[in-house]
């Protein structure tokens, strides 16, 4: 899926006289729906490009913002797989609390369709929290860490 | 070590190493300096070689093809990235097709088999950065020039080599330019998700077999039923088709 895919969607969306379309493909849900004179892209599970939004459509994904007392910045999941904390059953986690990471460090993999996804910090920072268990299942744009930059 | 005297235009350099602990972690190392271009690694030897999960894959000193491909060009990464495992596999079975007589497999999800033992393998790892793919690094390693006494004992009876599988001088050279060839000359397959995983299960490994699974530390019986279009495992387990996308999941009985 990717941002003509939409584009497309928008656009058929735009001719009919529905109010709303939802696909699913590659496990990514979109859903364009009419919205008060906006249309409103809805995307969710296995990120597979960036969704930058054309101009007059609002990007939103589904997954909530969580909760939690700690300051941060979250660090999310691009899709929907498994998260494993380390390279290998037998070896150290790439990142514990407290973890002073750079900018371009591997954080954890999230493995889907058998692909190694390694998601790299986009900041420098010290690890505040992770939220979620190794080999656990996770959701696209599901918090993973926190960061305070 | 292997003079690789060609070029391919899809690619930005190549680069040979006598020996390396890994070409995929070389790549990784390297993914800074190597941004925005697409790179060829291949090694002699492979001292510390990776399978799925930080499993060894045993890639000794020029008894085998061990490469990866790290691509970052503008345009690669806005393929369907999720089938490119799938991909990789479907060019190695191809090319090895034209070399060798025997049949030759795909095994869920990426191994490379001659009949019913393992010649190569694919270990693909993306490294992204937030919503974006800013690079993929595909490892690939098929066994050469082996003899049965070059496998370590305990894969003796699953392991294979091209020169055992009839090829009786295994040439790399021939062979990478083959593999580079195939694999670049039809990445657009990464779009036709139809077209790509209908190749991939008419190459399966036993599909429509009963066998046993390790899903998640658990093992299950079920009927291997080949990947979806969106390259899950299907399978029938106690009548129920369930999809598999992620989690261990092996199939154990293949001898």
């Amino acid at each position: 899926m990717n941002t003509k895919d939409i584009e497309q969607l928008i656009a058929l969306l735009e001719k009919s006289s529905i109010s709303e379309i939802e696909i699913a493909k590659w496990g990514k849900r979109i859903r364009v729906s009419r919205n008060t004179g906006n249309v409103l892209v809805k995307s969710s599970g296995l990120g597979d490009a960036a969704l930058p939004a054309a101009a007059p459509v609002i990007t939103t994904e589904t997954s909530a913002e969580e909760e939690s007392s700690l300051q941060g910045i979250a660090v999310k999941s691009p899709m929907v797989g498994t998260f494993y904390r380390s390279p290998s059953p037998d070896v150290d986690p790439f990142i514990k609390v407290g973890d002073h990471v750079r900018k371009g460090d591997t954080l954890c993999i999230i493995e889907a369709m058998k692909i190694m996804n390694e998601v790299e910090a986009e900041m420098s920072g010290v690890i505040l929290d992770i939220q979620i268990d190794n080999a656990q299942p996770v959701e696209y744009g599901q918090t993973l860490f926190l960061i305070e930059p | 070590m292997n003079s690789f005297k060609f070029r391919h235009p899809e690619l930005d350099d190549i680069l040979s190493f006598k020996s390396i602990d890994s070409t995929n972690l070389e790549a990784k190392r390297r993914r800074s300096e190597f941004a925005g271009r697409n790179f060829l690694l291949i090694a002699n030897e492979q001292t510390h070689g990776k399978g799925q999960h930080g499993r060894h894959w045993d890639s000794g000193a020029g008894l085998g093809l061990w490469l990866s491909l790290f691509l970052s060009r503008p345009g690669y990464l806005e393929h369907h990235l999720q089938l490119l495992s799938l991909y990789t596999g479907i060019i190695i079975q191809r090319v090895l097709a034209t070399l060798i007589e025997n049949d030759i497999y795909l095994k869920w999800p990426n191994d490379i088999m001659i009949g019913s033992r393992k010649c190569g393998g694919v270990l693909t790892e993306v490294q992204w950065v937030g919503d974006s793919a800013v690079s993929a690094t595909i490892g690939m390693g098929i066994n050469l020039e082996h003899q049965t006494a070059d496998f370590p004992p305990s894969i003796r009876k699953s392991a294979i080599s091209l020169r055992q599988a009839g090829w009786h001088k295994p040439d790399p050279d021939l062979l990478l330019d083959q593999l580079l060839d195939e694999f670049f000359g039809n990445i657009v397959l990464l779009d036709r998700p139809k077209e790509l995983t209908q190749e991939w299960n008419e190459h399966a490994f036993r599909i429509n077999d009963s066998v046993q699974w390790i899903i998640n530390n658990r093992m299950v019986e079920g009927q291997f039923l080949g990947i979806s279009e969106t390259g899950e495992a299907q399978i029938l387990v106690e009548g129920k088709l369930t999809h598999f996308r992620s989690g261990e999941i092996r199939l154990v009985n293949h001898e």
